[in-house]
């Protein structure tokens, strides 16, 4: 019998109480066994993941986080925020580590925060949920944050939230009541998430900070599986580089809410597996149906542990 | 050296010369040289493919069709334009088979029109454009084109047309100009065709009508690639019932149409099975050579090389 492997899971979510304040609507909806595992940073997250061999959570603000809020609320909540989290990190440092929440309505804020939690309290990037207040993260006004990311070389999660209210409007509401799902992990983050990845690449921020690394969840968002047809689709606009050149190069995805011997296989055949990184969505996904679907995967022990551990390390630098 | 299998592609476009006028300034491409070819049902689109090795095309009309044009307009064209297609296909029979073009816009006229060209011109089936005038095709109004299908025992091909303008301005808008085709090949057809694929789940026809087949492009338009987490986001609704992969598997069929990558195949081979993975090129917006010479390498044995290429077009389309 093998030895159980280290396990590092990079998707998994918490609610700071006063954050959590802040979200409404759409936003605040989770089921109460979710958001008592949301509010909790000790003996049930941590029994939950002894139960299921989870070694370290990287943990990260849950949808939205600050990316609804403006300015002047965001920035000085960020701070406290980041630092409750950093106690949350202190009481269990072998249990856990932290990507920050950003203020991104403040750019300029939102990139020296990150050197912050990075520089002084050793987190390991930044997460981000979904659309600032309408705008991709691919806006210029944006770049600051992916300036420092890259000088502190540390990755920044894009993770989805409620799409685009218009795209609702147009491709999703006739469904909604009836299949919330439907702008969730049904389909609305996939969609939208997704379409942030590709307007990175267009957006040619790779090429300004040619050192930038960005992590998708949810195994790409599905992405890998496109790289043939999005090359293909823009070639001749793409000024050298295909759109396959660049995502391989900057992105890395995990595989939180998408335990698929099909789709993970896929994208190891598209990225290779030094860019794949196990994650298990926690709590909106259970942690056991996560790690047990590691165990049979058709994978050789050494890149079973670079997907469990070893490339989160090394992206993360984690000890 | 084996002998050449036999090959049928079956999402293969041409322009009506009436359709066309009618549909002025909505192209789908202004490329002189695609122009040409969508022109052409004869001389040049058999040259181009016996150099490709294709036996036969089913010839469909290219995006938009007659899916944004006002009930009457559609209604009267679309009689004229399926029997000048059918008068294509008499002239080279053992070439060229069709998809009816449907004024969808006038659901019990597109039913009936459906009707006609599968009994009295020997239409294989029918291809949808996109959304009818901004609407989905899961909304109940259409239900009677599905109810047709069914009782025909013919399939209905979903293919993209460019995306609903709301989602082009929330989503592409900044990006349009230097990339035109996030709008369609790269992504924004992608999106858009996907969606509806989905909402068709969502909305019972399949209840309705457990007959129904479906055809999508692209692989699916990526949707074999999703079904682990497209069905665990939707099953979390709690509603029960068969579960989104078993109704997609159950009535859905894909095609490679633009879109010849191994590692997307072989994905949804696992996913769906090689029975209902058909060969497509997406001429003349994608080259038959590149698309034939993708097939010589599959790694697949060679039965499932045959169902591919044509056995299981034969089957499905009754050839």
């Amino acid at each position: 019998m093998a030895r159980k492997p280290y396990v590092i899971a990079l998707e998994e979510h918490y609610y700071d109480p006063e954050v959590k304040r802040h979200a409404s609507g759409l936003d605040a909806i989770a089921a109460p066994a979710t958001v008592q595992r949301l509010d909790d940073l000790g003996e049930l997250r941590l029994r939950e993941m002894d139960e299921a061999g989870i070694d370290l959570q990287v943990l990260s603000h849950s949808m939205p986080g600050l990316q609804k809020l403006d300015g002047e609320t965001a920035v000085p909540l960020a701070r406290r925020a980041n630092d409750r989290l950093n106690e949350a990190v202190r009481a269990h440092p072998n249990r856990f580590a932290a990507f920050a929440a950003l203020p991104t309505a403040d750019p300029k804020a939102a990139a020296d925060e990150l050197e912050r939690t990075v520089a002084k309290l050793g987190f390991k990037g930044a997460m981000v949920n979904g659309l600032t207040n309408g705008l991709f993260l691919d806006d210029k006004r944006f770049w600051p944050i992916f300036e420092r990311a890259q000088a502190l070389d540390v990755p920044i999660y894009l993770h989805p939230a409620i799409p685009h209210p218009d795209v609702i409007e147009a491709y999703y509401k006739d469904y909604v009541e009836k299949h919330p799902g439907i702008l969730r992990a049904g389909w609305g983050f996939t969609v939208e998430t997704a379409t942030q990845g590709i307007r990175l690449v267009l957006s040619g921020v790779f090429d300004a900070y040619p050192r930038l690394k960005v992590i998708m969840g949810h195994l790409g968002e599905g992405l890998p599986f496109y790289l043939w047809r999005i090359s293909h689709g823009l070639r001749g606009s793409d000024g050298g580089k295909s759109f396959r050149d660049v995502f391989c190069e900057h992105f890395y995805v995990t595989t939180s809410g998408f335990f698929s011997d099909p789709a993970l296989l896929c994208c190891v055949m598209e990225m290779g597996i030094d860019r794949i990184l196990f994650s298990v969505d926690y709590p909106f996904v259970d942690n056991p149906p996560a790690t047990k679907w590691t165990e049979t995967l058709p994978l050789c022990a050494e890149d079973k542990e670079k997907l469990l551990s070893g490339n989160a390390r090394r992206l993360l630098k984690l000890e | 050296m084996a002998t050449k299998p036999y090959i049928i592609a079956l999402e293969e476009h041409y322009f009506d010369p009436e359709v066309k006028r009618h549909t002025v300034g909505q192209e789908p491409t202004n490329a002189p040289r695609i122009v040409e070819r969508l022109d052409d049902v004869g001389e040049l689109r058999l040259r181009e493919m016996d150099e490709a090795g294709i036996d036969m095309q089913v010839l469909s009309h290219a995006n938009p069709g007659l899916q944004k044009l006002d009930a009457d307009t559609a209604v009267s064209l679309a009689r004229g334009a399926n029997d000048r297609l059918h008068e294509a296909v008499r002239a080279h029979p053992d070439r060229f088979a069709a998809f009816a073009a449907i004024p969808t816009p006038e659901p019990k006229a597109a039913a009936d029109e459906l009707e006609r060209t599968v009994t009295k011109l020997g239409f294989k089936g029918a291809l949808v454009n996109g959304l009818t005038n901004g609407l989905f095709l899961d909304d109940k109004r259409f239900w009677p084109i599905f109810e047709r299908a069914q009782a025909l025992d013919v399939p209905l091909y979903m293919h993209p047309a460019l995306p609903h303008p709301a989602v082009v301005e929330a989503y592409y808008k900044d990006y349009v100009e230097q990339y035109p085709s996030l709008l369609r090949a790269a992504w924004g057809f992608t999106v858009e065709t996907a969606t509806q694929g989905l909402r068709l789940v969502l909305s019972g026809v399949f209840d309705a009508y457990p007959g129904l087949k479906i055809i999508l492009g692209h692989m699916g338009e990526g949707l074999p690639f999703y079904l682990w987490r497209i069905s665990m986001g939707l099953a979390r609704d709690g509603r029960g019932g068969k579960s989104f992969r078993d109704v997609f598997c159950e009535h859905f069929y894909i095609t490679t149409s633009g879109f010849f990558s191994d590692p997307a195949l072989l994905c949804c081979m696992m996913e769906m099975g090689i029975d209902r993975i058909l060969f497509s090129v997406d001429y003349p917006f994608v080259d038959n050579p590149p698309g034939t010479k993708w097939t010589e390498t599959l790694p697949i044995c060679a039965e499932d090389k045959e169902k591919l290429l044509n056995g299981n077009a034969k089957r499905l389309l009754k050839i």
